[in-house]
């Protein structure tokens, strides 16, 4: 597990009766953005606490970096972590919470904290207790990033950004991070965002990881095939090599497939066609085929 | 150790309400004690007078100012004071960080949880101390230059007593803040583990599995030697509930 800067093994967690995290096996590679998607409940943020140490599981194997299990201090210093509601010191000023973290801190980024900080326009004297929700994402952004992390855990971190707030996040830092080959795990349900940035995508759902792939492989492999057939379609369509789903839609088929699409298109072109479509999927339209289509488990 | 240190300033600056009004109460309770002695006490009726419960205990308290002073401070005010700012302080050390959600925020920073509880712990035990040694001075020093009550100086050997016992209230208070979010739960259990503490003491039997009693430093009045016999317990208490809260802190879920 050397190659990954972050991986599972079967890490399960559950909460009473329920399942949260039944089984999943992350790889997320050295220097890459891995988008870690799910629906609201999916058990994304369940995973990221368990990775920080702050849930314990129930079963399963996990590393960060060279350090397997919960992280120590040592590997704590070597992470940045931006929760989706950031619990900053309320009664201290930007000043304060930026001194308080320096000093704990081995390597600390004087000049990035203040670059920062400039370009979100964060007040450096004010209570972080009046800040509003944007304002507190953005400086526990600026926290987790100011010890230049090899690994950086970003739990939701664009909500309650507004949409400028949003751009520079996107554009400037994260671009910034990747250029430094800093290691992202992103866990969003905003799909634009992730399809912008990310290198690499995991799709969460129920517990359970259903989608494992670097977006090339997911541009060239996720694909939707719509056919105009001039008689019935055939019965065995389903059972092509890679068909994973088949709707009809007026008078066209649209199957939805994975992997080498050569073949379907071959089993296909058997038969009398009046109109036969590639289309590629968006991460969206992949999101929604994993991760809200029933029985994708 | 140096990392320690700076959770301690942010802990310290976290309690600086608590050590502000807990100091200025506590100060407050103790000037007033030599006045109360010295006005309120003759208005009472002769000690002598009294007859049942309530007259041996004016008695013995009214037996001399030194032992007025004793059982009005250390035995009440201050004991009282010190258990109320040491559940404050306990209740809200992990149960108050996780209803505000800052302690995802402090677990995750590079420092050993142990370290978080044991510098919780050290800011806790200055703001005691700090709220013992201000107003028991000041009351010394009022009841001698302001009353005229002169109180031999081995008064303040007490105080460790105090603070110590405060201490391990602030302890249990902790360990019973790492079992919930709620800081009104924690508060109601606190209390509720400072009431099984106290139990022993209302028994003369078992008084010497008390917390309280061992507070309130009752041999020092006596005229016995400093009583590390009380003193050893309490710090006990403290460091084996510190130890637990530690335990506990490092294997729950947060």
């Amino acid at each position: 597990m050397k190659d990954y800067a972050l991986w599972t093994e079967g890490l399960r967690k559950q909460f009473g009766k329920t399942r949260a995290v039944d089984g999943i096996d992350l790889q997320v590679p050295h220097g890459s953005i891995y988008a870690f998607l799910g629906p609201n409940g999916a058990g994304k943020t369940t995973t990221i606490k368990m990775l920080l140490g702050l849930l314990r599981p129930d079963g399963g194997k996990f590393g960060l970096l060279d350090h397997e299990g919960p992280p120590d201090p040592r590997t704590l210093a070597r992470i940045g972590y931006v929760p989706e509601i950031p619990g900053l010191y309320g009664f201290m000023t930007t000043r304060e919470l930026v001194d308080f973290c320096r000093r704990l801190h081995p390597a600390w980024d004087h000049d990035l904290v203040d670059r920062y900080l400039d370009l979100f326009g964060l007040p450096r004297d004010r209570k972080v207790g009046g800040f509003s929700r944007g304002m507190k994402s953005q400086l526990a952004l600026v926290l987790a990033l100011a010890h230049r992390p090899e690994l950086l855990i970003l739990d939701e971190p664009t909500t309650g950004l507004d949409p400028l707030a949003r751009k520079n996040f996107l554009q400037t830092v994260l671009a910034e991070v990747a250029q430094a080959g800093q290691t992202v795990l992103l866990s969003t349900h905003l799909l634009e965002d992730a399809q912008r940035v990310a290198d690499t995508v995991g799709i969460i759902k129920s517990g359970r990881l259903v989608l494992q792939k670097s977006m090339d492989e997911i541009k060239a492999g996720e694909k939707k095939v719509r056919v105009v057939f001039q008689h019935q379609p055939p019965p065995w369509l389903q059972e092509i090599p890679g068909v994973r789903g088949l709707e009809q839609e007026g008078s066209a088929v649209v199957l939805t497939v994975t992997g080498d699409i050569s073949v379907v298109l071959e089993r296909v072109r058997t038969v009398p066609l009046f109109a036969l479509e590639v289309i590629d999927l968006s991460l969206e339209q992949v999101f929604h085929e994993y991760a809200t289509a029933p029985g994708r488990s | 150790m140096g990392r320690v240190w700076v959770l301690t300033g942010k802990e310290l600056n976290q309690l600086r309400v608590v050590l502000w009004v807990g100091t200025a109460v506590t100060l407050v309770f103790g000037l007033m004690v030599p006045y109360v002695y010295r006005f309120v006490v003759p208005m009472l009726p002769s000690p002598e007078m009294l007859r049942g419960f309530l007259g041996d205990i004016l008695r013995q308290q009214l037996a001399s100012y030194r032992s007025y002073l004793w059982t009005n401070w250390y035995g009440k005010n201050l004991l009282q004071n010190l258990t109320v700012i040491g559940i404050i302080v306990g209740m809200g050390a992990i149960a108050g960080e996780r209803a505000k959600g800052s302690l995802s925020f402090l677990f995750t920073l590079p420092v050993s949880r142990c370290a978080v509880v044991a510098a919780k712990a050290g800011a806790a035990s200055l703001v005691l101390a700090c709220c013992t040694v201000v107003p028991t001075v000041a009351m010394w020093a009022a009841s001698q230059s302001l009353s005229g009550y002169a109180v031999a100086s081995d008064f303040l050997l007490g105080m460790p007593l105090a603070w110590a016992g405060a201490v391990a209230v602030t302890a249990l208070s902790m360990l019973v803040s790492v079992f919930t979010d709620d800081l009104v739960k924690a508060g109601i259990g606190a209390v509720g583990a400072c009431l099984l503490a106290a139990l022993p003491g209302w028994f003369q039997s078992t008084r010497q599995f008390s917390i309280f009693w061992h507070m309130r430093g009752m041999p020092l009045l006596a005229g016995a030697p400093f009583p590390w016999s009380s003193l050893a317990p309490l710090l006990a208490v403290a460091a084996v509930s510190l130890w637990m809260t530690a335990f506990a802190v490092k294997r729950r879920d947060f």
